[in-house]
């Protein structure tokens, strides 16, 4: 055995790789940024259903197809919905109800179609950076009242910048990606024989011994998925420090410049009003401009004004890459500037294809219901994580740092299955999209944890997991299969985390004994 | 701490740099050269933490990540000032 050793370490040096080093960075950090991660990670899961949530917490909006293409000629739309996207009013109609009625009268706002926003249409307009938003119903012009905080969009804004100042929440998520990707990848160098990891299950060796290799098996065969998404997100995240210096090195730290030279600039507006032509004729100006060109947000610029301006953003290939820019002359129609990833090179792809990885929009649910196990995976990995860390100490216990994270992920865990239940199952009870309930359901959360572990109660992570559970069951009354799906396998992985040691220790009874007479 | 201020910062430092190399640098076209150093700006860094981690030596290491920095910023400046 000991010749073995000396052999392994002997190779380990020759190729020069010191695993210990690996272990201990990935021990301390992962557990150290566990509470962040796994609200970024939680509210990333719920954002691939992000037109859904809105949907499911707004159900008393009958909505038809939103997609401005009126000929609605996609496949897989059934009768039902074709009908009524016959009845849905004009891009213009829909711009002049949002001005006329809501009092959306911003020169410059943008327009977004269902794929991200639910059945909804998005008008959007960032003032002093004062974020505005209107849902409006595309079939009756109506908009959601705007004390009925959209808990999808709250969710989001969680995955997106954790409710911070847009720069500074971007700038930290973007770091927790980093971070991520740093976990994923030293966890998989930090083992010896990494080969072995991907298949090594052992039943009856003892708790510990089966969690860390559930933990190694989950965390290498995600390992693709899981680098993807960190890379992706952590690019996301930094772009504007990337650009930065970018700007530096090829336009003089001229930033404006660098946006100029990709997205063209728009004139300032020259006064007074006149007519243009009609944005649903502009549409269709900007679905030849590709071939199968899919227009997913429409940006105006100088509304009415004589320098007004209309770019269309969309997507090629399915979806897989995405922002591909025109923009026109609403006053003449004629085309001003155009952005084709397409003729970049090779980095225009991988950089197009970039926000379609991260939020799977070039493919349909069954896509986003493989990303949503892929991250139930990665969220057991980073659960089992801790379970290890605290099998490791059973004895001497926890430091007091390491204590107060743990604690704060299982309350992480439980408010995120408590929001979930209300925000898209109990909707008329509260709305957790509201940040003063959402602060609420937290507190509970944490005062929960605390009690339940200096009194013995239900793990918090086994409560999220019975209230997902105990949600996903109401909701097959409600005839809601993707929501029933998701509730309950997100609360069955949180009672597994919690299983997995008994059920072991179960299964080896003379070991459980052997612990216990220790 | 030694450790985490080269696994972090220096290294970011220098993915920062190899990054505005490969904008000055790159025989492809300019907007290319910028699409890619956007996509591979975390891969690079990555790549620098990770080989930092493993090390033992930490001052060695900040010993040559300063060196490395010094001849990139030569390499930027070359770049910028005659490009």
């Amino acid at each position: 055995m000991d010749n073995n050793n000396k052999k392994k370490t002997n190779n380990q040096k020759q190729a020069g790789i010191n695993t210990k080093s690996f272990t201990k960075v990935h021990r301390k950090v992962g557990v150290f940024f566990m509470p962040l991660l796994l609200v970024i990670v939680i509210t990333g899961a719920w954002s691939l259903f992000r037109a859904e949530l809105l949907q499911w917490q707004f159900p008393h909006f009958e909505l038809g197809q939103t997609s401005f293409e009126t000929s609605s000629a996609e496949s897989g739309v059934d009768n039902g919905l074709e009908s009524k996207s016959s009845q849905r009013k004009s891009l213009q109609e829909l711009v002049d109800i949002a001005r006329n009625e809501h009092g959306f009268e911003y020169s410059d706002f943008s327009i977004h179609d269902k794929e991200r926003y639910g059945d909804f249409v998005l008008f959007f307009n960032k003032t002093d950076g004062v974020e505005n938003m209107l849902f409006l119903d595309p079939v009756s012009g109506e908009a959601l009242d705007s004390s009925q905080s959209s808990f999808s969009e709250t969710v989001y804004d969680l995955h997106l910048k954790l409710l911070l100042p847009s720069s500074i929440g971007k700038y930290l998520v973007g770091l927790m990606g980093l971070l991520l990707m740093y976990l994923v990848f030293t966890g998989f160098l930090a083992h010896k024989n990494i080969g072995k990891n991907f298949y090594q299950l052992r039943l009856h060796k003892g708790r510990q011994i089966f969690v860390t290799d559930l933990h190694k098996l989950l965390g290498n065969w995600s390992l693709l998925f899981s680098g993807l998404m960190s890379i992706t997100g952590a690019l996301l995240g930094l772009f504007s420090i990337v650009l930065l210096v970018l700007a530096m090195a090829a336009y003089g730290g001229d930033v404006k410049a660098l946006f100029a030279d990709f997205l063209g600039t728009q004139p300032k507006p020259a006064g007074g009003m006149v007519d243009f032509i009609s944005l649903d004729s502009l549409y269709q100006l900007a679905q030849q401009q590709w071939e199968g060109y899919k227009i997913s947000t429409i940006e105006i610029h100088n509304y009415a004004d004589p320098a007004m301006r209309v770019t269309f953003e969309g997507e090629l290939m399915n979806g897989f890459l995405t922002q591909q820019h025109v923009t026109f002359d609403a006053i003449n129609g004629g085309v001003t500037f155009v952005t084709d990833f397409t003729d970049k090179g090779a980095g225009g792809y991988m950089y197009s294809a970039l926000p379609s990885l991260h939020f799977a929009s070039f493919g349909g649910t069954w896509l986003k219901l493989i990303y949503w196990f892929l991250t139930l995976a990665l969220l057991l990995v980073m659960v089992t994580g801790i379970t290890i860390k605290s099998l490791r100490l059973r004895d001497k216990g926890f430091s007091t740092s390491d204590l107060i994270v743990t604690q704060l992920s299982q309350a992480v865990i439980l408010a995120a299955s408590i929001a979930v239940v209300f925000g898209v199952v109990f909707t008329e009870l509260m709305n957790p999209g509201d940040y003063t309930t959402l602060g609420f359901i937290t507190l509970a959360a944490v005062v929960y944890t605390l009690m339940s572990n200096k009194f013995n109660w239900l793990s918090s992570v086994s409560l999220a997991g019975w209230i997902l559970v105990i949600a996903g069951v109401v909701v097959v009354f409600k005839g809601e299969v993707l929501l029933m799906t998701l509730c309950l396998t997100l609360g069955l992985i949180w009672l597994f985390s919690q299983k997995v040691g008994s059920m072991v220790n179960k299964a080896n009874p003379g070991l459980n004994k052997q612990s216990s007479t220790k | 701490m030694l450790r985490t201020f080269n696994t972090t910062l220096m290294a970011f430092l220098l993915a920062i740099a190899l990054c505005m190399i490969m904008v000055l640098f790159l025989p492809v076209s300019l907007h290319n050269r910028l699409l890619l150093t956007v996509v591979f700006v975390a891969p690079i860094w990555l790549g620098i933490a990770v080989w930092v981690t493993q090390k033992n030596n930490m001052k060695r290491v900040l010993v040559y990540q300063l060196i490395t920095l010094f001849v990139l910023i030569g390499l930027i400046a070359a770049g910028l000032y005659y490009g």
